[in-house]
């Protein structure tokens, strides 16, 4: 029994199919990776996922939920939380702040610094976010979501504009989460990182779906060589 | 949540200071101090909307004169006590307020300043012509004063004493709100409401608490400002007077602080009364006073205050480790 | 009453060209720079004093509205100067609170200097235009001509000169534009100047046969606004079909259910508007809600 379940998803902007007939399966307690090259529609998922966007058709089944697709808050009441490619964190409040707003006001529940130590946030609590370092801001994403105590996470490009050590610890970070029961879909452009972390992968191109498998699979599949790997892969 | 016991005492210390300073004051000292305390409640409530939830409502000063005009006509015509008719008046606005907001929050950024301009300009205008309930350009005339207290003091001592109250209770439930999972919530709306939305904030009941909260305490505020001058006319509730006014108040004290505009409200109306400066003049000020404000120290007063402490602070602390 | 219908749609013609030469400045700025220049009902009403004060002052009423137009336009720039630009990297939220701080000092300047009293010009164009389906004041007239006459000249300026590639690029895409180097200052003053001009021309020449006074232009800056709202913002082509649609459903308001409702009319538009379609209003309304 999967954990997310994704039917035949279709969307289109003015006329343009930006997704057509997307359906997988996402089992429990995995990381699920999603790649494709730039406006292969890999963003537009993951808002059509956490209710940002409405499909023009198909329907999404979470955790016995069968009334997808949802609003936003909807979605993080089932269980389901986001970050955000640009990251986005609540510029003018401190990072203690910031985490109060996403547990107390989003999830409803007492804020719980344990996440801020996971994340390396500790010694910057009472620091304004807008002032952040750039990874510091990035992992601040990652903790407002956790902060939602989520089944699933999707995360939108964390590993972008990172430097190689930094990569590797939101790598462990990432694994750590299947470690605690909360499953993850993940979208890269960083096709090394994605395959050294992801369980399995799907590979979008133009709005369609292009492959399903593990990352060796992946790797091997002439289709997806083609269309992506082919065109220089992960230089972005 | 913090606890609200280190409000409740700072609270409790002032407004007992300023209950104690009531017998000194000569009338008309208490006069402008109660035009001072009725104009603090006004501007707490707004900041809870413009400073706390990020939105700019031009219509405040309308939801002031529909209490002030329900409170007149409570006591005047109805003949119902005012003990009861400020709270029936603080209600119907607030109801009145949350029906505003539902329109008004179909937009945001300047149409929402846009829509709650008209809003404030439609609203002092039914004031005028509703003149059967309003008394109409003339004013409501004979609004009954409230009943006199008997424990204590003159007629004017006594108003001061409740407005006082009045401003005490409205920053304790505007402290209780802000800290309040909605009143974060409204925080979350003003720094970026996609991604509130995306922490499954519901920002839609966020920010219209926000709006009614503040059409509350604007409704109690005009039924004291009715009872305590007897008579009310449109023009105190049009958008450029009370509308624009508790902008000023609340920027110049410190938005996103309670006790900043209180402070704002408390200078702003005490300096031009007691430097007796011509109406043209002091709303020049104010209009100056906003522009060099936003743009120098868009924090206000509160901003130099906390900047002030925290240097006097840290100042200490450098000194103590030698000492 | 169906025969008064040409009659009604030329007054409405009329009245919106004003609200269209308004709010084309208005829609300029805000298209471009993204600055809600509240204070362009008090370029409007300044329009409006300078040329009194230059016909009061014995001169012609073509000279002054002429020499008030670029007045105005001066002071249009200056705005921008001590309103908008120091506030470059503030929110939106600041923008609009320093707008309306600007548009009360402004209004209290004209009071301290003309006082609350409202003010009269003759009408440099008396007369009227008789037609087998109408009948227009010259002065009407006077004010759609303007307007046509506006907008084509703004479309020139936009489309046939550097200065209005430049502008027209920034309101594209800023950093774009600033990486092409475009002197923003440059597009900044001319921004607001032509912008100033439109608020200034319409005062001009309103006040020829309305009264002028220091809050004339929160009525029409409002209107302007709903304008926006109906034409889609920083759309001049919206600004003027925007306008002439608003002018005229106010006179049909007027004509044919009541000419109490005429004022608030807009408002009620503007609402109707909202509660039908309010993702006409800034595109990204799945996000509201």
């Amino acid at each position: 029994m999967s954990l997310l379940s994704v039917r035949n998803i279709s969307v289109s902007f003015g006329g343009i199919h930006a997704l057509s007939d997307i359906s997988f399966d996402v089992p429990e307690g995995v990381v699920w990776g999603l790649i494709g090259p730039n406006g292969a529609g890999k963003t537009t998922l993951v808002n059509i996922l956490s209710g940002l966007i409405r499909p023009t058709a198909g329907s999404i089944a979470f955790d016995g939920h069968e009334d997808g697709p949802w609003s936003m808050s909807r979605a993080v009441e089932i269980g389901i939380a986001r970050t955000f490619q640009q990251t986005r964190a609540f510029n003018g409040l401190t990072v203690r702040e910031n985490l109060r707003v996403a547990a107390v006001a989003g999830a409803g529940h007492a804020l719980d610094l344990g996440i801020a130590r996971r994340l390396g946030l500790e010694d910057s609590l009472d620091r304004v976010a807008g002032e952040l370092p750039y990874a510091l801001l990035r992992r601040l994403g990652v903790a407002l979501a956790l902060s939602l105590k989520p089944r699933l996470i999707l995360l939108d490009e964390p590993a972008v504009g990172l430097t190689a050590d930094e990569i590797d610890r939101m790598g462990a970070l990432i694994r750590s989460m299947t470690a605690d029961g909360v499953t993850v879909l993940l979208i890269e452009h960083n096709v090394r990182f994605l395959m050294s972390i992801a369980d399995r992968v799907s590979v979008l191109d133009r709005g369609r779906l292009l492959f399903e498998g593990t990352p060796a699979e992946c790797q091997r599949n002439p289709q997806v060589i083609d269309v992506y790997l082919g065109r220089g892969g992960e230089d972005a | 949540m913090h606890g609200l016991t280190r409000p409740l005492l700072v609270s409790l210390v002032v407004l007992a200071a300023a209950l104690a300073a009531v017998p000194l004051l000569n009338e008309y000292v208490l006069y402008v101090a109660m035009l001072a305390a009725l104009f603090a409640i006004l501007a707490v409530s707004f900041d809870v909307l413009l400073g706390f939830t990020g939105y700019l409502s031009l219509a405040h000063g309308a939801l002031f004169g529909v209490g002030a005009y329900c409170c007149a006509y409570l006591t005047a015509r109805a003949e119902v006590s005012f003990w009861l008719a400020l709270p029936a008046s603080a209600l119907l606005t607030a109801v009145i307020g949350a029906l505003v907001a539902v329109l008004a929050f179909r937009t945001r950024d300047l149409y929402f300043a846009v829509l709650t301009l008209g809003i404030g300009l439609v609203g002092h205008q039914l004031f005028l012509v509703a003149s059967g309930i309003t008394g109409g350009i003339g004013g409501f005339v004979g609004i009954p004063s409230m009943p006199e207290i008997a424990l204590f003091g003159s007629p004017s001592q006594q108003k001061l004493v409740v407005a006082l109250i009045g401003v005490w209770i409205t920053y304790l439930a505007a402290t209780a709100f802000v800290r309040s999972p909605l009143g974060v919530a409204c925080q979350a709306v003003r720094e970026d409401h996609v991604l509130a939305q995306a922490l499954g904030i519901r920002i839609a009941v966020a920010r219209l608490s926000a709006f009614v909260f503040g059409a509350f305490f604007a409704g109690a505020a005009g039924a004291l400002f009715a009872t305590f001058s007897n008579f009310v006319a449109p023009e105190s509730f049009a958008v450029l007077a009370a509308g624009f006014q508790v902008v000023v108040l609340v920027v110049v004290g410190g938005m996103g602080t309670l006790w900043g505009p209180i402070l704002g409200a408390v200078l702003l109306t005490a300096l031009p009364e007691s430097l007796r400066v011509a109406s043209t003049y002091s709303l020049l000020a104010y209009g100056a006073l906003l522009l060099a404000f936003i743009i120098f120290a868009p924090r206000g007063i509160a901003g130099f205050l906390i900047d002030g402490a925290r240097r006097l602070r840290s100042a200490r602390a450098g000194r103590e480790p030698s000492a | 009453m169906l025969e008064l219908l040409p009659q009604q749609l030329a007054n409405g013609l009329a009245l919106g060209s004003t609200y269209a030469l308004v709010a084309m400045g208005l829609t300029l700025i805000f298209g471009v720079l993204l600055i809600p220049n509240f204070a362009h009902g008090e370029l409007y009403m300044l329009g409006g004093f300078l040329t009194y004060a230059g016909v009061t002052a014995g001169l012609d009423f073509w000279l002054a509205a002429v020499l008030a137009t670029v007045l105005v336009m001066g002071l249009g720039v200056l705005v921008d100067r001590i309103t908008f630009k120091p506030l470059e990297q503030a929110s939106g939220l600041s923008l609009m609170i320093s707008a309306l701080a600007m548009s009360i000092v402004l209004q209290q300047i004209a009071t301290i200097t003309w006082g609350t009293e409202p003010r009269t010009i003759p009408n440099p164009v008396p007369g009227i235009l008789r037609t087998p389906f109408a009948s227009l004041t010259y002065h009407k007239l006077l004010i759609i001509a303007v307007m046509v006459l506006g907008a084509v000249g703004l479309w020139a300026i936009l489309n046939r000169t550097r200065l209005g590639l430049s502008i027209r690029a920034v309101s594209q895409n800023r950093d774009a534009a600033l990486l092409m180097g475009i002197e923003m200052w440059k597009v900044r003053a001319a921004t607001f100047a032509i912008g100033a001009a439109f608020g200034a021309l319409a005062g001009a020449l309103l006040g020829a046969a309305f009264p002028i006074y220091p809050t004339m232009g929160v009525i029409p800056v409002l209107k302007a606004l709903v304008v926006l709202v109906l034409g889609g913002i920083g759309s001049i082509p919206g600004a003027i079909l925007g306008g002439l649609l608003l002018g005229v459903a106010e006179v049909l308001i007027a004509g044919y259910i009541s000419s109490e409702l005429q004022d608030i009319g807009a408002f009620v538009i503007l609402v109707a508007m909202l509660l039908v379609r309010p993702q006409g209003l800034f595109g990204r309304a799945q996000i509201e809600r």
